[in-house]
């Protein structure tokens, strides 16, 4: 059940108007929205709802050993519930793609054995919910959450709807509270909510599935069919195709949240007006960035020392990239990554004036999205051996320059952009408001290329 | 080294708050005006539900509800949209 499509409008209706019918139960009211978020998973395939539960068992379990434990036995258990964590998450995304790495190096020695390749597909949303499993039981271990969660809060705080498949990730500090506390009926952010929500949809139906069908897909899918022109416009395209992709997810994912009474963390924050790949990754998917700090960066040792904080840098980075899929491109994208803020901090990247380090961060990010979006390694170096061909854009339409344009464009447009949209509406009702949107829904829907294309971040 | 938990960032924390009353009331609009003017939408998405007695009903209720919009021209603001997008998209 996709965001942008009439099935999901139709779900949320019920679930926004029979939750809030339960305001007044707490409990009941978890309980309902448990279910929804387990219908609305069980969509894409029911069997996985088990994997589901089975991970919010697990973490739950951890939880409460940890509160009890104290010392080297809490570590202990930490440790285990992580690497429990970590094995799921390997058995589903990794154990192929290991395997399959194994297999090619055989082969270059002249073996051929018969490997047990196990050919599951990967879980939608896996390693978010994963991310937050470790989130709860590293945080109880550090004392972040006063005690362990009940049951029903666990369940919804992994499993709920809004953020289950693509974030933005939770960390169980902010969100366990906020389902153990009743939502406050008179505080919802409603114009805020549904302008998210409608600049959401915009970017994801108009701009980035407009951009894939007709610019980047075409381009990517046969990089030597096309020269120099087209194939850097692809690589514009994609960084705003998925900018405007992921960030729409999660900005319908906040406003969502917040019409139900929960306050989601930002992710995004116009990323492509860094000044520095380290200013980026303040701006992009801030949640996943925060987690790799917290959970991973600091634990590895963090700042600490010369040369083990460059080395910190880049194996956060390098595993950052393994994280978005097993595969080698992905592997160099974050090694890429990682060299790059590694080289940052050594020159000084802030003694540039900052229109530079703008231009200059943002070409190194469009690279880097080459090998994201490449189907594999060797297309993504067929991609950048294409620069050689010099031939004019033969794919660019007036349409799509429009796009391109008024999207990059509006990372420069101030920063509380939309608090100033939603004071300038101040003076319209709310019910008004809602009649508006509930057109520009169907206008943003008659507006998109035909068909409703899976966010890019549900891979992963 | 470990670092004390600082809540991040929430994007709505600035927004204006609003009485759940009203807020059903906006909800309500928007699938109200949506439907009006989505009838073609409407039909479409049922006609893509799985074959069953229950979505045949569906189909039925809203090839009716297509038909009594159209009828009085309340489909007519998408369809032309969806031209003059068709037609802005084509453009080379």
């Amino acid at each position: 059940m996709l965001f942008p499509t009439l099935a999901f409008g139709l779900f949320f209706l019920l679930v926004f108007f029979a939750s809030w019918a339960l305001r007044g139960h707490n409990r009941l009211r978890i309980g309902l929205l448990v279910a929804a978020s387990y219908v609305f998973y069980g969509f894409w395939d029911w069997r996985f709802c088990f994997l589901l539960a089975g991970s919010t068992a697990l973490n739950w379990i951890a939880g409460e050993l940890v509160y009890r434990a104290e010392g080297e036995r809490r570590r202990t258990i930490v440790a285990i519930a992580v690497a429990l964590n970590l094995v799921v998450l390997g058995l589903f995304k990794y154990f192929d793609f290991f395997l399959l790495s194994l297999a090619d190096l055989l082969g270059s020695l002249g073996l051929t054995p018969s490997l047990p390749f196990l050919a599951i597909a990967v879980p939608i949303g896996l390693s978010f919910f994963t991310f937050h499993g470790i989130s709860y039981v590293v945080d109880i271990a550090r004392g972040d959450l006063d005690k362990p969660a009940k049951p029903l809060d666990m369940l919804l705080y992994i499993s709920f709807f809004p953020q289950l498949v693509a974030g933005p990730i939770l960390r169980a500090a902010h969100f366990l509270p906020q389902i153990a506390r009743a939502p406050d009926p008179s505080d919802i952010r409603a114009t805020l909510a549904l302008l998210l929500i409608l600049g959401g949809l915009f970017k994801k139906v108009v701009v980035a599935n407009s951009l894939a069908v007709d610019l980047v897909d075409p381009i990517f899918r046969e990089p030597d069919a096309y020269g120099a022109a087209d194939l850097l416009l692809a690589s514009y395209g994609y960084a705003l195709q998925i900018y405007c992709d992921f960030s729409a997810y999660t900005d319908i994912a906040i406003g969502l949240a917040a019409l139900l009474g929960y306050r989601f963390p930002q992710n995004f924050d116009q990323p492509y007006r860094a000044a520095s790949l380290r200013d980026f990754w303040r701006r992009w998917h801030m949640s996943l960035s925060s987690w790799l700090r917290d959970y991973l960066y600091i634990p590895l040792g963090g700042d600490t020392g010369n040369w083990k904080r460059y080395r910190n840098l880049f194996l956060t980075m390098l595993l950052g990239g393994l994280w978005h899929g097993a595969a080698w491109h992905f592997v160099i994208w974050g090694a890429l990554h990682g060299a790059w803020l590694i080289l940052e901090r050594l020159i000084g990247m802030d003694r540039l004036p900052r229109w530079l380090g703008v231009v200059i961060t943002f070409h190194f990010v469009c690279l880097c999205w080459i090998f994201f979006r490449a189907q594999d390694a060797g297309m993504a170096f067929e991609f950048l051996a294409g620069f050689a061909r010099w031939e004019g854009p033969s794919q660019l339409t007036p349409y799509l320059a429009f796009l391109m344009l008024g999207m990059a464009g509006a990372q420069f447009l101030p920063r509380d952009r939309v608090e100033r949209v939603e004071r300038a509406l101040a003076f319209i009702p709310l019910w008004l408001l809602g009649a508006i949107a509930g057109i520009a829904i169907l206008a943003i829907d008659r507006m998109g290329p035909d068909g409703v294309a899976p966010f890019i971040y549900f891979a992963f | 080294m470990t670092r004390r938990y600082r809540p991040p960032p929430e994007t709505v924390a600035t927004g204006r708050a609003y009485p759940l009353a009203a807020v059903k009331k906006a909800v309500l609009a928007a699938a109200l005006a949506a439907s009006l003017l989505g009838g073609e939408v409407l039909l479409t998405w049922a006609e893509s539900l799985p074959v069953h007695p229950i979505s045949d009903q569906v189909v039925a209720a809203a090839a009716f509800w297509r038909d009594a919009t159209f009828s009085v021209g309340l489909t007519k603001p998408a369809d032309l949209l969806r031209d003059q997008f068709r037609r802005l998209q084509d453009i080379h």
